[in-house]
């Protein structure tokens, strides 16, 4: 599903955020990226979405070269992959539907019903139904961040990235949302979430990968006995 | 035949079977067939089209004030335009009427006419000839002027006989001198005056107005295309975030763009509608004036406002250049704007 071969990423002004990082996720594995703020997780994520250009090295990404990607291909590579933000960013002045409903118009879909179907669909999956009508900024904290998974999933992406999503919520929220990837895990999606939330990763017992000063310094699954500690 | 139906319905499962689990296995093709990206243009270019009203409508005295300077700006070239031609119209009423009128000695009479008509043919050929003797001059004097109790003081009538020469229209400019010089030789004329200079002199200066209406028209263009990209300009920075995100949700830069088109297409329009009701309420205020003007000038032609083809043509500048303008301002801003997070 994704493969990451020697990538290196320099900022303008030399900083080295990552450094020849290798990595090769299966599909339909959930893998958690962890690691201090400023190691490199970030980036890694926006070089997968094609936020930003690797400076050496290639990922793939469900068999496209995203390194080598024309630049009209990007945006569509970019429907193939939802991601949830930190601050979710929802569009303040739209419905909860009509945020929910934005990529799935950005793709063109022009079929009312299929659109309605869809959305409700995915506000259903994060247990929204009921709110389709409100605008973000009357919902929880913890809503909103629903929303916004609703939306990364509403087209059926294949692969699902996160970065740092329950920043902002609480432990027993973040433990709901992350309940959430675990049951779009089951129905076959990749999951990456960068998070550096440890207590939290702790109890889901998932692949981890760590990174440090942008070099990936572990990859391991931890053992049961560790997860129930 | 038959071998093949039997073979379909498990051919179909598997598809089924592929679509449901497999998305993520292969890698699949990125772009949609052709028919479907050619219906979602369609319905992607209508949503626009409303979208983009639907700005406009949100900040109603934003948007009123922005039609109202592009209307204002439209009118003025395109109002001197309506002057000027009003102005040709009255000159072309005249044209016709480019006479040469002799004034004969007081000494003559309508009896020594003929003679001198046949004189003039020998001299310059066959032309209309029409003669005024002094009653008749006197008559038309008194009605067109008011001034009988002036003309009954004179007593006497002072005014000689005129013959009037309707020369071909299509004479140039320096004939009409030529022969106008020739004329004036007969011991019989006492002047003989060539009634077109004042016509060509409206014509030389509607030519330099026509050319001047092409300047202002150019510049006020810039106006508009400016306007409107700055309003485009300002309703980017506006939907900053709106555009990052749609960009990091996978929006290609033509779906962005699409409604800022559309808001200088309904800009562009509903300005120059703005500028063709400015200019025909101008010229319904001035009707009053222009009409009791004219018939001063004993012309009986209709001053002429703005009318179909002009108005077509106005709404089609309207919409180009309220497209055009969005275009130019908003093509390089959103490439800067990144997606981020």
């Amino acid at each position: 599903m994704l493969t990451l071969n020697n990538v290196s990423k320099r900022y303008r002004g030399g900083h080295e955020a990552l450094k020849a990082v290798n990595l090769q996720i299966d599909p339909g594995e959930m893998v958690f990226l962890t690691g201090h703020s400023g190691a490199g997780k970030s980036t890694l994520l926006k070089l997968i979405a094609h936020i930003e250009q690797v400076s050496g090295g290639q990922i793939m990404v469900d068999g496209r070269n995203v390194s080598r990607m024309s630049a009209r291909d990007i945006p569509r590579h970019r429907r193939r992959i939802g991601i949830i933000f930190q601050d979710n960013r929802l569009l303040p002045d739209r419905t909860v539907f009509d945020n929910v409903a934005l990529p799935l118009v950005i793709d063109g879909c022009h079929r009312h019903r299929e659109l309605q179907r869809m959305v409700r669909a995915a506000l259903d999956r994060v247990g929204l139904l009921n709110r389709e009508r409100s605008y973000p900024m009357s919902l929880s904290g913890g809503e909103q961040q629903r929303v916004g998974i609703a939306r990364a999933v509403v087209n059926k992406p294949p692969l699902l990235l996160a970065d740092e999503p329950t920043g902002n919520l609480d432990p027993d929220l973040s433990r709901d949302i992350f309940n959430l990837f675990v049951d779009f895990q089951q129905v076959g999606v990749t999951v990456l979430v960068a998070s550096h939330d440890l207590e939290l990763l702790t109890s889901f017992n998932r692949r981890r990968l760590k990174l440090e000063h942008g070099n990936l310094i572990a990859d391991f699954v931890p053992d049961v006995e560790e997860a129930r500690e | 035949m038959l071998k093949k139906r039997a073979n379909r319905p498990p051919k179909r499962r598997q598809n089924r079977r592929k679509k449901l689990g497999g998305a993520s296995l292969r890698s699949e093709r990125l772009r949609p067939p052709l028919g479907r990206s050619f219906l979602a243009f369609w319905v992607a270019h209508i949503l626009a089209f409303f979208h983009g009203l639907g700005r406009l409508a949100r900040e109603p005295l934003g948007s009123l004030l922005t039609i109202t300077i592009i209307g204002i700006a439209m009118a003025l070239p395109v109002g001197l335009h309506l002057v000027l031609k009003n102005l040709q119209g009255l000159a072309e009423g005249w044209d016709d009427a480019t006479q040469l009128s002799l004034f004969l000695n007081p000494s003559m009479t309508l009896q020594d006419v003929p003679n001198l008509k046949s004189r003039i043919e020998a001299q310059i050929g066959r032309v209309r000839i029409e003669a005024k003797g002094p009653e008749q001059a006197l008559t038309e004097f008194k009605q067109a002027v008011g001034v009988a109790e002036a003309v009954k003081v004179l007593g006497e009538n002072p005014l000689p006989v005129v013959l009037v020469l309707f020369p071909d229209p299509d004479m140039d400019p320096a004939a009409l001198d030529a022969m106008t010089a020739s004329l004036q030789a007969f011991p019989e004329v006492e002047l003989a005056q060539l009634d077109l200079r004042w016509i060509q002199r409206l014509h030389a200066i509607t030519d330099l107005g026509e050319r001047a209406t092409l300047l202002l028209a150019s510049l006020f263009s810039i106006a508009v295309l400016l306007t409107i990209g700055n309003s485009a300009r300002i309703e980017v920075a506006r939907r900053r975030e709106e555009i990052a995100v749609e960009k990091l949700v996978g929006a290609t830069t033509a779906f962005i763009r699409r409604p800022f088109l559309y808001t200088g297409f309904w800009l562009g329009i509903a300005g120059a509608a703005m500028a063709i009701l400015l200019i025909s309420l101008a010229t319904l205020l001035l009707d009053g004036p222009v009409r009791e003007l004219l018939r001063l000038y004993d012309n009986d032609s209709l001053i002429s406002g703005i009318d179909l083809p002009l108005g077509g043509i106005v709404l089609l500048a309207g919409v180009l250049l309220g497209v055009l303008g969005a275009l130019i301002a908003v093509n390089r801003l959103l490439h800067r704007i990144e997606p981020d997070w």
